[in-house]
């Protein structure tokens, strides 16, 4: 099989460097592009599977070149930025951007990344979900209601039985908040009276099921003194 | 130059449209007049291109001269001497006029001609005559005929111009005129008396020139309208000059010179419409009657140009209004409040004389003195209610304008730097109102800067930050990827293991850092909503459930079960928290434990957590919030030492109140919220 192709666009070249030294070391060919018009130049001329896209760059910046690439191209795109803020990443993910990470990035979480954007992208890319009714779906994130099976891009996801009915609880109304005692209820079948810590914990661990970076969840996140949700992608 | 050259454009363009409405109108109303002084015959108006034997004015002259003669014969006491003088008066005619008045019961003659009375024979009474007078008037001592060419004019018609003329004494004593004869011939071609002033030459001479007088200034102010209509543009500019120099006369003064103008030219008329005589003299009538009557119009055209360009302020420009000004002046001198009172005794002061004096009017109108001191009472009382409304109306626009005011005031402390406040420039709050405009626009100048200068902070941090970070992800990466080396002496093994922990807590130093300026520069966004603070307690704990179970330390929880709402951000909250209690983490005697209450009463939420310190906190609560303080002095241990003061300004910016309260070896932090 042809082997992966990524494109790596960076203003630094040393930084484009080391992301593909890291990503030969994992098997992955790598394009490099030192601004954004490079970039486009390089996509319209080669296949490409993933691009990590640097936000400040001169000639064209990231978020341009990305929805540049996005009127043609369905390509999956990683925003490595220096920029940390909240507000940053919704804007970057709300223009097309299926994953942010920030600068300084972790290595093994970036190639995390990278493998599931991947996986996804050349696995899945072709299920047309909404096809599929009992099929609830976030992003990478797939619920089969019929197995009741957890995929995480592509992948099967080994969850506990009150993990599972959770997560069908979560998934089945992404972008709502769920309160600790609501999810008690409705999973366990019991009045909650004190029993955020039980959730809690079942929360945690199926964070560290799904989530490349548990401290910063794309899926399952913490609403911070209201209760839990499924972010809707 | 330029102005003076227009202004003179405009006043010559005005001045034409003078000349020429005066003229038309002067010849306008001096043909009415005509008209009306010959009880409406057109003749009148002819009379100066015709002949002038035909004028009326002719007629009337021969019709005086025959009166003279016939006074002389139809009173028999007349004596001697006003025979004289009548004699003297027909003889400055000299060979226009021929006369002959006889009265034989009194023996009576006067004559100019040679001879006897002429013979009038018969019917066709054509008397005899020398050659060139084929016009007289005779009086046979029944009635007076008037002959022309030998026939006799039917004198009883309109329009033979004779109504009015001829004398009519002879119808109330017929008895003595009896045997009086009074002829009179005016001759066909009228001469120049070389001994004395011919009425007849000299209003035939008068006459003729008059026409053409008239139709040249006819001519001329026609061609002026025309000019000063091409120029009106210029012409309304002279009337708005005008109007401003008529505006600065009071209303009253208007009025009396308007009423005084009317008078003068009702009664110049009524003088000189009474008027007969010589042409000579009605003419000079009719010209001061125009000329009364054009002052008047002009006036009144003043009035009017005054009333367009002027407008309200014609009404308003008067004493009343004027006294008022000028006491408003006056009053400046005092203090606001002091000035308000004044106004009101005044007026009271000022409404008692009124009306005492209006009562003493009314009481002599009632004593009879006269319909002149009923209206004196009257103008009196209307001035004073004048003078309450007037009062009334400023005090209502008065506190109108102190409502705006203070609506103002409420919407600059609501923040609102750009709406001006718009009062009146003569409202009693006028003052007032410019000071807080001007207070409105200092902040409002000042809140801009302040914005301004945030933003170049906000900016500055961002860009100190990509730039700290951008080199940072390279020496983080290549540890990484030294780290991932294999066949290193252990020594460098050991060196890139301190690369690596010191690239990361710089990575933390510089995101805190980042957060921190980002947080003290009020320009942070926040995302309010209502949540369960015990529920934020309780999920910050169990995301740190592996730290604090590796920790040794026992947690000792006081958190009511039932929620605890407040309003605030959660995420920054979860900093809080998280900083909190990774303080106590760190800092906590091994062994100890950690406390952690909530308590709400519906007014305010308070939270605080309490530690054992493990060393000894010789420094005060203040010193640990600088930034960089760090409880145990050294900078070995991980963290970037911005831990509290990050919970401190996230938990300000969030609503919160923020403590530290050091007692012996208790640090216990103290968070409060509104409810």
């Amino acid at each position: 099989m042809e082997k992966q192709r990524v494109l790596v666009v960076d203003d630094d070249r040393e930084i484009v460097n080391a992301i593909a030294i890291n990503l030969q070391n994992e098997g992955y060919a790598v394009l490099k592009a030192y601004d954004g018009l490079q970039a486009l130049d390089m996509i319209s001329s080669q296949s490409v599977h993933l691009i990590i896209l640097d936000v400040m760059m001169p000639k064209l910046d990231g978020l341009s070149t990305m929805l540049k690439v996005r009127e043609e191209k369905n390509i999956p795109v990683i925003i490595l930025s220096a920029k940390s803020e909240d507000t940053d990443k919704v804007l970057g993910l709300s223009m097309g951007a299926d994953d942010y990470v920030t600068k300084p990035f972790n290595r093994m979480e970036l190639m995390a990344r990278v493998k599931s954007q991947l996986r996804r992208y050349l696995s899945l890319g072709d299920v047309n979900v909404q096809s599929r009714p009992n099929l609830l779906q976030s992003g990478g994130l797939c619920f089969d209601l019929e197995s009741r099976t957890l995929m995480l891009d592509g992948d099967w996801v080994k969850l506990t039985a009150k993990e599972t009915r959770i997560m069908e609880l979560l998934m089945r109304s992404p972008g709502r908040i769920f309160p600790a005692e609501e999810i008690y209820e409705r999973v366990w079948g019991e009045t909650a009276y004190g029993v955020e810590n039980t959730v809690m914990v079942h929360i945690r661990r199926i964070r560290e099921k799904i989530e490349i970076n548990p401290k910063e969840p794309k899926y399952l996140k913490v609403v911070w003194g209201i209760g839990y949700k499924i972010e809707k992608i | 130059m330029d102005t003076k050259l227009k202004k003179s454009k405009s006043f010559t363009a005005w001045l034409c449209f003078f000349l020429a409405v005066s003229i038309i109108g002067g010849l306008f109303i001096t043909g009415l007049s005509a008209l009306a002084r010959f009880n409406g015959s057109v003749d009148a108006l002819k009379a100066p291109f015709t002949d002038y034997k035909r004028s009326i004015a002719f007629k009337e002259l021969t019709g005086n001269y025959f009166r003279e003669l016939f006074d002389l014969v139809a009173y028999p006491s007349t004596d001697s001497r006003s025979k004289e003088w009548t004699k003297k008066y027909l003889d400055n005619e000299g060979e226009n006029l021929l006369y002959y008045a006889v009265n034989k019961d009194s023996g009576l003659l006067v004559k100019n001609i040679e001879g006897d009375l002429p013979q009038i024979s018969g019917a066709e009474m054509t008397p005899d005559l020398p050659a060139g007078y084929k016009y007289y008037w005779y009086f046979d001592g029944k009635k007076v005929w008037v002959i022309e060419d030998g026939q006799p004019v039917d004198v009883e018609r309109l329009d033979s111009g004779y109504r009015g003329v001829i004398p009519r004494e002879y119808a109330d004593n017929t008895a003595e005129l009896a045997n009086s004869k009074v002829f009179m011939a005016v001759k066909d071609t009228l001469v120049k008396n070389p001994y004395g002033h011919s009425q007849y030459y000299m209003e035939q001479q008068f006459m003729r020139v008059l026409g053409w007088i008239y139709i040249a200034l006819l001519v001329v102010g026609i061609a002026l309208l025309i000019y000063a209509i091409i120029r009106r543009r210029e012409k309304r500019e002279f009337d708005r000059k005008l109007a401003s120099w008529s505006g600065q006369i009071w209303l009253e003064v208007k009025m009396v010179l308007s009423l005084l103008a009317l008078s003068l030219a009702l009664t110049i008329y009524i003088d000189f419409s009474g008027v007969y005589g010589f042409a000579f003299e009605w003419v000079w009538g009719i010209f001061l009657v125009s000329c009364f009557t054009l002052v008047g119009l002009w006036w009144f055209y003043l009035m009017l140009v005054d009333l367009i360009f002027n407008g309200k302020s014609f009404f308003t420009h008067n004493s009343i209004n004027s006294l008022l000004t000028w006491y408003r002046k006056y009053e400046s001198r005092y203090s606001w409040q002091k000035s308000m009172l004044n106004r009101a005794y005044l007026l009271v002061a000022v409404e008692a004389v009124m009306a005492l004096i209006s009562v003493m009017f009314l009481l002599a109108a009632i004593n009879g003195a006269g319909e002149l001191a009923l209206l004196a009472a009257l103008l009196i009382a209307g001035a004073g209610i004048y003078l309450i409304y007037r009062y009334l109306k400023r005090y209502d626009e008065t506190l109108s304008d102190l409502g705006k005011l203070m609506d103002h005031i409420e919407l600059v402390k609501n923040g609102d730097m750009k709406t001006r406040l718009e009062v009146p420039a003569d409202s009693n709050v006028y003052p007032a109102a410019q000071n807080l405009n001007s207070i409105q626009e200092g902040i409002g100048i000042a809140v801009a800067e302040k914005m301004k200068s945030e933003r170049m902070k906000i900016d500055l941090i961002t860009n100190v930050s990509h730039d700290l970070k951008t080199p940072l992800t390279s020496i983080i990466s290549y540890v990484e990827l030294l780290n991932r080396e294999e066949g290193l002496p252990e020594h460098v093994n050991d060196y890139v293991k301190i690369l690596s922990q010191k690239s990361e807590r710089l990575k933390n130093i510089i995101q805190d850092l980042f957060d921190l300026s980002k947080a003290n520069s009020d320009n942070i966004a926040l995302d309010m909503e209502q949540l369960d603070l015990a529920l934020l307690i309780k999920q910050t704990l169990a995301d740190m459930e592996e730290l604090i179970n590796g920790s040794g330390l026992t947690f000792r929880l006081n958190i009511p079960d039932e929620p605890v709402y407040i309003v605030s951000d959660g995420k920054k909250l979860y900093r809080v928290w998280e900083n909190l209690i990774t303080n106590a983490l760190k800092y906590s005697l091994s062994g100890t434990r950690v406390y952690i209450d909530l308590t709400a009463d519906g007014e305010s939420a308070r939270a605080a957590i309490k530690n054992t310190a493990n060393y000894e906190m010789n420094f005060s609560a203040d010193e640990i919030l600088q930034r960089f303080t760090r409880g145990d002095a050294s900078r070995t241990s991980e963290g970037s030492g911005l831990g509290l003061p990050i919970a401190q300004s996230f938990t300000q910016i969030c609503g919160g109140r923020f403590n530290i309260r050091i007692d012996g070896d208790l640090f216990k932090v103290e968070l409060c919220f509104k409810q």
